[in-house]
């Protein structure tokens, strides 16, 4: 499973070997945050397609604003997450944190791009959203 | 599939057919699937008649589209014109065009003319003489009878003598029924009334006997005063002669229609006479406002078509125990609205009309800017700009806007009906043409009820409240109807989702 998420994280960012990145695989940080973005990518998707569910917040701007706040959050969570165990086991990065949690960010932004393809057809109120059939 | 024959006498006929019209298209069943209306007046230019005559044909078309859609309530009732039934046997559908059946040698002819008054013989003459005034043999039949029974019983027989009239005796079939709406106090309609009833019972016509007709279950309105006309020398029309005229008609019906036992169910409605209209003779200025006792008396007609079969039974063209009815309210009241109704007319009326008035009021104010929701644009055949040019949503939309006009006209008419909290929209000519609403609440429009609220519409972000729970009502509706063809969608899904939000909010 940690090659399997870093195989998807090291698309987006991969530092020189041996530094940051392999220290993120080597340690197998991977997997908790692959994870926790696969969930939060599906429970934003969720929420916009099923819970929020309305007509008056079902235009294109409005899942965009979902999808900021679950890019948003998931970025804290790539930058914060790892910061301790990687200080004590690999060194003192800086620059390298806010790298991954952008790509945090991608990953669970592609989740909820992909689940958008199946959740719009069950929802009622947004099967438009954000790009009309 | 039995029919109900509405015959429609004068310009109370075409106004009643108005209101039933209206009550049909919002959804009000009868045990009829089948109505044919034939309006009887010969003032061809009459602003009611014309109105009533497009609006039925507005009707037609839309009901069409619709046939054998379960998932729209709306227009179900099929209206048919008497061509069409005559069509369906293979007849010749010549004989009548439309919904209303014109008399010949009406237009452009005086009375005299009409009886060949210079060609009688001197009995003739005198006796002429004695049944009609000089003013009565001058008068302009081409604006109708103005007032004067003596004048459209003579002309109207007509009618019980035309094909037209033969055709629908030809066509009359077991189980179907007629029901006859006419005014007491005027000349068409007290004068059509009687006989074709009498014509009707004798079952004889045009010389062929019609068992099942004069065997037939007959139901009509006799409307009494429910309005006066301003005073004017000039007309022949004066409604000091209603009540007189209404007392020498009562009278004759009960020697010839209630004596007799011509009838199988009489309904009477009338009204205190406080509203008075412009004084006209006839023509397209004879555009009186719609008004509640016309309602009333399209109610009658469904209240008959539903009596069961069992209770009204008609042997060797008389009726066996017939029933007459009265229509009433509640209370006295110069505003009418549905709490002054009795239990059994708000079943019958209240939230098909409060489902058709939310749909109406959708349309016009929301319809064109709320396009882009999965109720209209995520199915195949999609409500969008293209379908709103069609003819079909056109005919909707002035179907609607009729309905509108005919809302604000009982609601500033006396007495009142004023089920909803409107504003009337008038032209310089001080007709009604449009309705205006507060559209910030519009849950809080029906006057007398309250909106259902629960714990969900007082907490903010979560409750779902006035047009965007109507947009949800139409996305459920929407999932429910599917795909079908635009036209039955779009019924279908404002159908469904106008009685969602009316059963939630209002009833």
């Amino acid at each position: 499973m940690n090659e399997f998420f870093a195989s998807i994280y090291e698309k987006f960012y991969y530092s020189e070997p041996g530094t940051f990145s392999d220290c993120i695989f080597d340690n197998a940080i991977y997997v908790p945050l692959g994870i926790t973005a696969f969930i939060l990518g599906i429970f934003f998707g969720m929420l916009f397609y099923f819970i929020i569910n309305r007509p008056s917040f079902s235009k294109w701007y409005h899942w965009t604003l979902i999808l900021l706040i679950c890019f948003g959050i998931n970025f804290l969570i790539g930058l914060f997450l790892p910061q301790t165990k990687v200080e004590s086991l690999c060194g003192h990065f800086t620059y390298e944190y806010y790298m991954l949690g952008l790509a945090n960010g991608a990953v669970a932004t592609c989740v909820y791009f992909i689940f958008m393809v199946f959740f719009r057809w069950f929802s009622t109120h947004a099967k438009q959203t954000p790009i009309p059939h | 599939m039995a029919k109900l024959f509405v015959f429609g006498i004068g310009g109370t006929g075409a106004r009643v057919i108005k209101s039933l019209t209206m009550l049909l298209a919002s959804g009000v069943k009868s045990n009829f699937n089948e109505i044919v209306p034939i309006i009887i007046d010969p003032d061809r230019a009459g602003g009611d008649l014309n109105r009533t005559v497009k609006l039925l044909s507005d009707y037609q078309k839309i009901q069409k589209e619709l046939t054998d859609f379960q998932h729209n309530h709306f227009f179900k009732t099929a209206i048919l014109t008497l061509s069409e039934v005559i069509s369906r046997k293979g007849g010749n559908p010549n004989v009548i065009d439309g919904f209303r059946f014109e008399l010949d040698g009406v237009q452009n002819d005086r009375f005299k003319d009409f009886i060949d008054y210079e060609n009688l013989d001197p009995k003739n003459k005198w006796l002429t003489n004695l049944l009609f005034s000089d003013r009565n043999l001058e008068s302009n039949l081409e604006v109708g009878f103005k007032g004067n029974p003596n004048i459209g019983s003579v002309v109207l027989n007509q009618f019980t003598k035309s094909k037209a009239f033969e055709a629908f005796a030809s066509n009359f079939e077991q189980g179907d029924r007629i029901f006859i709406i006419s005014s007491i106090f005027g000349g068409t309609g007290a004068a059509g009334f009687p006989l074709i009833m009498k014509n009707i019972r004798e079952g004889f016509v045009n010389g062929q006997f019609h068992d099942f007709l004069k065997n037939s279950i007959i139901g009509a309105i006799t409307v009494q005063p429910y309005f006066k006309v301003s005073n004017d020398t000039e007309s022949e029309i004066d409604s000091k002669g209603f009540i007189s005229k209404t007392k020498a008609a009562l009278h004759y019906y009960n020697k010839n229609v209630t004596g007799n036992s011509s009838i199988n169910a009489l309904y009477y409605i009338g009204d205190s006479v406080s509203n008075e209209y412009e004084n006209k003779e006839g023509g397209v200025d004879q555009r009186n406002d719609a008004h509640f006792v016309e309602l009333a008396s399209a109610l009658a007609i469904i209240d008959f078509a539903n009596i069961d079969n069992g209770f009204v039974q008609t042997t060797n063209g008389r009726a066996i125990g017939p029933v007459y009815k009265e229509f009433g309210v509640t209370s006295t009241t110069e505003r009418i609205t549905f709490k002054d109704l009795f239990a059994d007319t708000i079943n019958l009326v209240r939230s098909n009309i409060t489902e058709y008035f939310y749909f109406n009021l959708f349309l016009k104010e929301k319809l064109q800017s709320e396009l882009n929701h999965p109720y209209a644009s995520s199915y195949t055949n999609k409500i969008d700009k293209n379908f709103i040019d069609q003819t079909f949503y056109k005919t909707v939309s002035d179907f609607n806007k009729t309905f509108r006009i005919w809302l604000g006209e009982m609601y500033r008419n006396k007495v009142s009906f004023a089920p909803f909290n409107i504003e009337v929209e008038t032209n310089n000519n001080k007709e009604v043409t449009d309705i205006k609403i507060n559209t910030s609440s519009i849950f809080s429009l029906v006057n007398g009820t309250s909106e259902k609220k629960s714990v969900k519409d007082y907490v903010p972000l979560v409750s779902i409240n006035n047009y965007e729970l109507f947009i949800k009502s139409l996305n459920v509706a929407a999932e429910k109807v599917g795909n079908t063809t635009t036209n039955k969608r779009f019924m279908g899904v404002f159908s469904k989702a106008s009685k969602e939000v009316v059963n939630q909010k209002l009833f």
